[in-house]
C-alpha cells in the first residue's frame, strides 16, 4: 500500500486536478549524409536546425540551435514553457487511430477509429547564411533550407482531450507507448493531411534544394510536383559527320570543333540532379551532362532536365576532355548518345578532378 | 425465526431485528417479500426499486404474501410468471433514441418441481427492443435455464440445506457489492448451510470480459451478517489471476429499516491492493408512502481491479430491467483501476407518493460523484467509455420520475409516465456486449405498460 488508509480516506474530500497538456516534445534528428559536415561547410554559414511552423503563409520558428559535428547522434529539445497554442498554426492534418478487437465472442468487431486535428510543424536544418540566427524564407533570404523530415515527423494535436475523448482504452495505452505523459505532441507518419501516431524514433531529415524545402514548408506538404521533357543539345566534333552520329529525336545538333572549344563550364543555378557520365563504343567516346533545376511557386515546383551531349572521335579528343580523370566511363550498355543515368561504372578513376562532379553521384548545392 | 443469543455478536445484532420483510419492501408492488427459503438471495432490500424474480425457487417466490396476484403459483409442480412490460420511449433532449425505445419485454419463469429435491428452472426473455426495426425483425427469446438440487435436513437440533443450482446464477451480488453487485450470472453455485452459518462457492464465466471466470468461497455467519471470501478473477491467456480475500458484514438496524453495510478486500497482488465499500441505507413506508435514502462511499486502490492493464470491462444481457440497479457499481471503477485510484461518494433516493385515487408520484435520484487520481507520473489522460477525462472529478446524476396510475386495487399492474436520463446502454444487436449499463447524453420521457402476472 502506498498510501496509508486513513489518509486515502480523508483524501476523499480533495479533488484531483487534471494539469494540462505537457507543450513539449523532445527528439532527435539524423542529418542526411550528404550534410557531413566539414569546416568548409562550417565556415560558409552555420548549420542550424529549427522547427516550423505556418500559419496564414507566416513562418514561426521555434528557438532551434547549432548544429555542430556530433549533431547527427544530438539531441534536440523544444524549451519546455513555448506556448504551443499560438505556436500552432492552422495547417491541420487528421491523426487517425485504429484499434481492432477480435475476441468479443469470437465475433468481427470492426476497427474503431480516433480522428483528431493536428498540427504538423516541419523539423528542417538550414544554413544560417546571413549570421543572424533565424532562418528567414522570404524568397529574398540567402538562408537555404537543406533538409526536413519527411514521411516521419512529429505532430501537435489541436485539442488532445478531445482526441483523448474519441480514443478507446488500446488507443489511449498506445497514445503513451513512449512512456510520456499527457502531451499534446506525439509522433506521426504519413504523407498528405492523414497521420497515423508512430513509435518515437530518430527523425531522419531528408535533403533536398531551398526551393522545394521551402515550398514544401510554406505550402504545408501539400506540393505537387511537375517534371517538364527534356531538353537535349549534342556538340558532335566536326571530325564527325552529324547527320549520321546525331542521336534520333534530337533537333538541335551542332557540329563544332571541340578542339578548339572551350571546357562546359556549369550554370551557377540550383540544380535538383546533376550527374556527367562518359560512354565508349569502339570509335566514339560521348560526354554527358545531365542537370535538372527546379523552380517552385503557388505550391507547384517544376523540375526541368536538361542533357547536353559531347560527341568525339575516341582517339582525338580535346584536351579538357575529362572522360578517365574526372569522369568515369560508364559500362551499362547503352548506347553512348543516351542522355541516360549510369548504374554501371567502372572502376573508380585515379585522375584529379576536373572540374565536373563524380559521375552517377548526386550532388547537393 | 432466527434464534436469539447465540454469541455476545449475535444478541447485539438481533436485538434490534425483527425478522420480518422491511417496509420498503412491503411498498414495492411487484416486489416478492424477501424469503430466507430463496437462497443466496442478495437482492438489495434496501430500495423501491422493482425487485426481479429470481430464477430459482420460483414456488417459494410465488408463495409469498406480495406474490399473491401471480397467476402462476398453484399449477402443482409447475409454477409459472411473467414481468411484462410494453414501452415507448422518446427522445426529450436526447441526441439519439436509446436501443430499447418502442419496446416489448416479457420476462418469463418457469419451474417444475421434478422431485421433491430438484426443480427445473427456466426464465425466458422474449423481447423487441425497436418497433422501428420492422415486425419482429429485432424480436429475441433468450433463455436462461438451471437445474437446481436442495436438500434439507436437520443434524443436533440443528436446521440445513444444501444447495446444487446451475447454469443460469441470475442477479448476483457478492458481499456488500464491492467486486459484484446486482450482476447477472451463469455458472455453478453449490451452497451447505447449517443453523447460522453456511459454506458457498460460486463459479461464474464471463463476468466483465470475455475471457474471465470468477471462483469464489465464502464462510458466513450469523445467517451472512458476516462473510468471509476468496474468491479468483481469473483470465484465460496470458493474463494474471487476481485472488482476493474479502470480509463484508450486512447489519440490519431498527426493525430492518437501517441497513449498514461494509466489506473490505484485498487483490492479492505482490504488493496487495485494496478496497472498500461503506453503505447505509434507510427504508421506511408509511401506508402506501415509501421512501428510501442511502449513501455509500467507494475505495479501489490503483490496481485493484482484477485486469493489470487498461481496459473496459462488458456486459451482456443488458436489458431494461437492470435500470433497476445502482450505476455505481464496480464495473464502471475496475476498467480504469490499473491506472487510478479512485474513490466515490454516492447517493440515493427515491419515493413513492399517493397522490389519491390511482395514482402515485414517483421518483428516484442518484448522485454520484467520482474521484480518479493518477498516483504516478507521468500524468496519463484517458476517456472513461462513459466520456469522462480522467483524472479528475466525475459528477453523474441518474433520476427518474414521474406518474404511476394503478387501476386495478391491490394488484401491481401500472401506467407509468416518467422523465429520464437512465436508459440501458444496449447495442443494437441486443446481445452483443457493451462497456456502459447506462445511457446518459440526455433526457427522455416514457410511457410504460406493465404487469406483474
Amino acid at each position: 500500500m502506498r498510501r496509508p488508509l486513513l489518509g486515502t480516506l480523508l483524501a476523499a474530500s480533495c479533488q484531483p486536478a487534471t494539469p494540462p497538456a505537457e507543450a513539449d516534445i523532445a527528439f532527435t534528428a539524423v542529418l542526411p549524409s550528404e550534410l557531413e559536415l566539414g569546416d568548409e561547410a562550417m565556415e560558409e554559414g552555420a548549420l542550424r536546425f529549427a522547427v516550423v511552423w505556418v500559419e496564414d503563409s507566416r513562418v514561426r520558428v521555434s528557438d532551434g540551435g547549432r548544429i555542430r559535428d556530433g549533431f547527427v547522434s544530438g539531441r534536440a529539445r523544444w524549451p519546455r514553457h513555448v506556448n504551443a497554442e499560438r505556436l500552432l498554426p492552422r495547417e491541420r492534418a487528421l491523426l487517425v487511430t485504429e484499434d481492432y478487437d477480435y475476441t468479443v465472442g469470437g465475433t468481427y468487431v470492426p476497427p474503431r477509429a480516433a480522428y483528431a486535428d493536428a498540427y504538423r510543424p516541419r523539423v528542417v536544418a538550414y544554413r544560417d547564411v546571413d549570421g543572424d540566427a533565424e532562418l528567414s524564407l522570404e524568397p529574398t533570404s540567402p538562408d537555404r533550407v537543406l533538409a526536413s523530415d519527411a514521411i516521419t515527423g512529429i505532430a501537435a494535436l489541436l485539442d488532445p482531450e478531445a482526441a483523448v475523448r474519441q480514443m478507446s482504452f488500446e488507443q489511449a495505452r498506445e497514445y503513451y507507448a513512449d512512456g510520456r505523459g499527457y502531451s499534446r505532441f506525439l509522433f506521426v507518419t504519413g504523407s498528405g493531411s492523414e497521420l497515423r501516431r508512430s513509435p518515437p524514433s530518430a527523425l531522419s531529415l531528408v535533403a533536398g534544394v531551398h526551393a522545394e524545402r521551402r515550398e514544401e514548408i510554406l505550402c504545408g506538404r501539400a506540393m505537387f510536383e511537375r517534371r517538364l521533357s527534356i531538353e537535349t543539345r549534342v556538340f558532335i566534333d566536326e571530325a564527325l559527320d552529324p547527320e549520321t552520329t546525331c542521336p534520333r529525336g534530337v533537333a538541335d545538333c551542332s557540329g563544332v570543333s571541340l578542339t578548339t572549344s572551350d571546357a562546359p563550364v556549369l550554370a551557377d543555378t540550383e540544380a535538383v540532379e546533376r550527374f556527367a557520365v562518359c560512354r565508349q563504343s569502339a570509335d566514339l567516346e560521348s560526354l554527358l551532362i545531365y542537370e535538372a533545376t527546379s523552380t517552385c511557386g503557388g505550391c507547384v515546383c517544376e523540375t526541368t532536365p536538361s542533357a547536353t551531349l559531347y560527341l568525339a572521335v575516341r582517339d582525338d579528343v580535346p584536351s579538357w576532355w575529362p572522360c578517365g580523370t574526372g569522369v568515369d566511363y560508364c559500362r551499362d550498355g547503352y548506347d553512348l548518345t543516351t542522355p541516360a543515368y549510369c548504374t554501371v561504372l567502372t572502376e573508380p578513376s585515379e585522375a584529379v578532378d576536373a572540374g565536373l562532379p563524380d559521375a552517377g553521384v548526386r550532388t547537393l548545392q | 425465526m432466527i434464534p436469539c443469543a447465540r454469541s455476545l455478536a449475535a444478541v447485539a445484532f438481533w436485538c434490534l431485528l425483527v425478522p420480518r420483510g422491511s417496509a420498503a419492501q412491503a411498498a414495492g408492488p411487484a416486489a416478492p417479500e424477501p424469503s430466507e427459503s430463496v437462497v443466496a438471495d442478495n437482492r438489495d432490500r434496501f430500495t423501491l426499486f422493482d425487485r426481479r424474480l429470481l430464477n430459482r425457487q420460483l414456488h417459494d417466490q410465488l408463495a409469498q404474501p406480495d406474490a399473491a396476484h401471480r397467476i402462476g403459483g398453484d399449477f402443482g409442480i409447475l409454477a409459472y410468471a411473467v414481468d411484462a412490460e410494453v414501452a415507448s420511449v422518446q427522445r426529450l433532449s436526447a441526441p439519439e433514441f436509446s436501443r430499447f425505445h418502442g419496446y416489448f419485454v416479457f420476462d418469463n419463469f418457469a419451474s417444475l418441481e421434478a422431485t421433491d429435491s430438484l426443480d427445473l428452472n427456466l426464465n425466458l426473455a422474449l423481447f423487441n427492443p425497436s418497433a422501428s426495426d420492422g415486425v419482429r425483425v429485432s424480436s429475441y427469446a433468450v433463455p436462461g435455464g438451471g437445474l437446481h438440487f436442495h436438500h434439507g435436513f436437520e443434524w443436533a437440533g440443528r436446521r440445513g440445506r444444501i444447495d446444487v443450482l446451475g447454469t443460469d446464477l441470475d442477479l448476483t451480488t457478492l458481499g456488500s457489492g464491492l467486486l459484484l453487485e446486482h450482476w447477472p450470472l451463469e455458472g455453478a453455485f453449490a451452497n451447505l448451510g447449517y443453523g447460522d452459518f453456511y459454506f458457498r462457492s460460486y463459479f461464474g464465466g464471463r463476468v466483465f470480459y470475455p475471457e474471465d471466470d470468477i471462483f469464489s468461497w465464502h464462510l458466513g455467519a450469523l445467517h451472512g451478517m458476516v462473510e468471509a471470501t476468496v474468491l479468483q478473477w481469473k483470465f484465460r491467456g496470458a493474463t494474471p489471476d487476481s485472488w482476493y480475500v474479502d470480509l463484508s458484514s450486512r447489519v440490519p438496524l431498527f426493525d430492518e429499516r437501517v441497513g449498514l453495510r461494509a466489506e473490505l478486500a484485498a487483490n492479492l497482488r505482490q504488493r496487495a491492493r485494496f478496497g472498500a465499500v461503506g453503505r447505509i441505507d434507510y427504508a421506511d413506508s408509511l401506508g402506501r408512502l415509501a421512501w428510501h435514502a442511502g449513501y455509500q462511499f467507494r475505495w479501489y486502490q490503483q490496481g485493484f481491479g482484477p485486469f493489470r492493464d487498461l481496459r473496459a470491462p462488458t456486459t451482456t444481457y443488458n436489458l431494461p430491467f437492470r435500470a433497476d440497479g445502482y450505476a455505481t457499481n464496480s464495473f464502471a471503477y475496475f476498467g480504469i483501476s490499473d491506472w487510478f485510484e479512485q474513490w466515490s461518494h454516492t447517493l440515493v433516493a427515491e419515493v413513492e407518493v399517493p397522490l389519491g385515487g390511482y395514482f402515485r408520484a414517483v421518483g428516484e435520484a442518484e448522485v454520484w460523484a467520482r474521484f480518479v487520481a493518477d498516483r504516478e507520473a507521468p500524468l496519463q489522460v484517458i476517456a472513461t467509455p462513459e466520456g469522462h477525462l480522467v483524472p479528475g472529478t466525475l459528477l453523474d446524476v441518474y433520476y427518474r420520475s414521474g406518474l404511476r396510475l394503478y387501476p386495478y386495487p391491490n394488484l401491481p399492474h401500472r401506467l407509468s409516465l416518467l422523465v429520464t436520463n437512465k436508459q440501458v446502454a444496449t447495442p443494437f444487436f441486443v446481445t452483443d456486449p457493451t462497456p456502459t449499463l447506462f445511457v446518459t447524453t440526455g433526457h427522455y420521457i416514457a410511457l410504460m405498460m406493465e404487469a406483474f402476472l
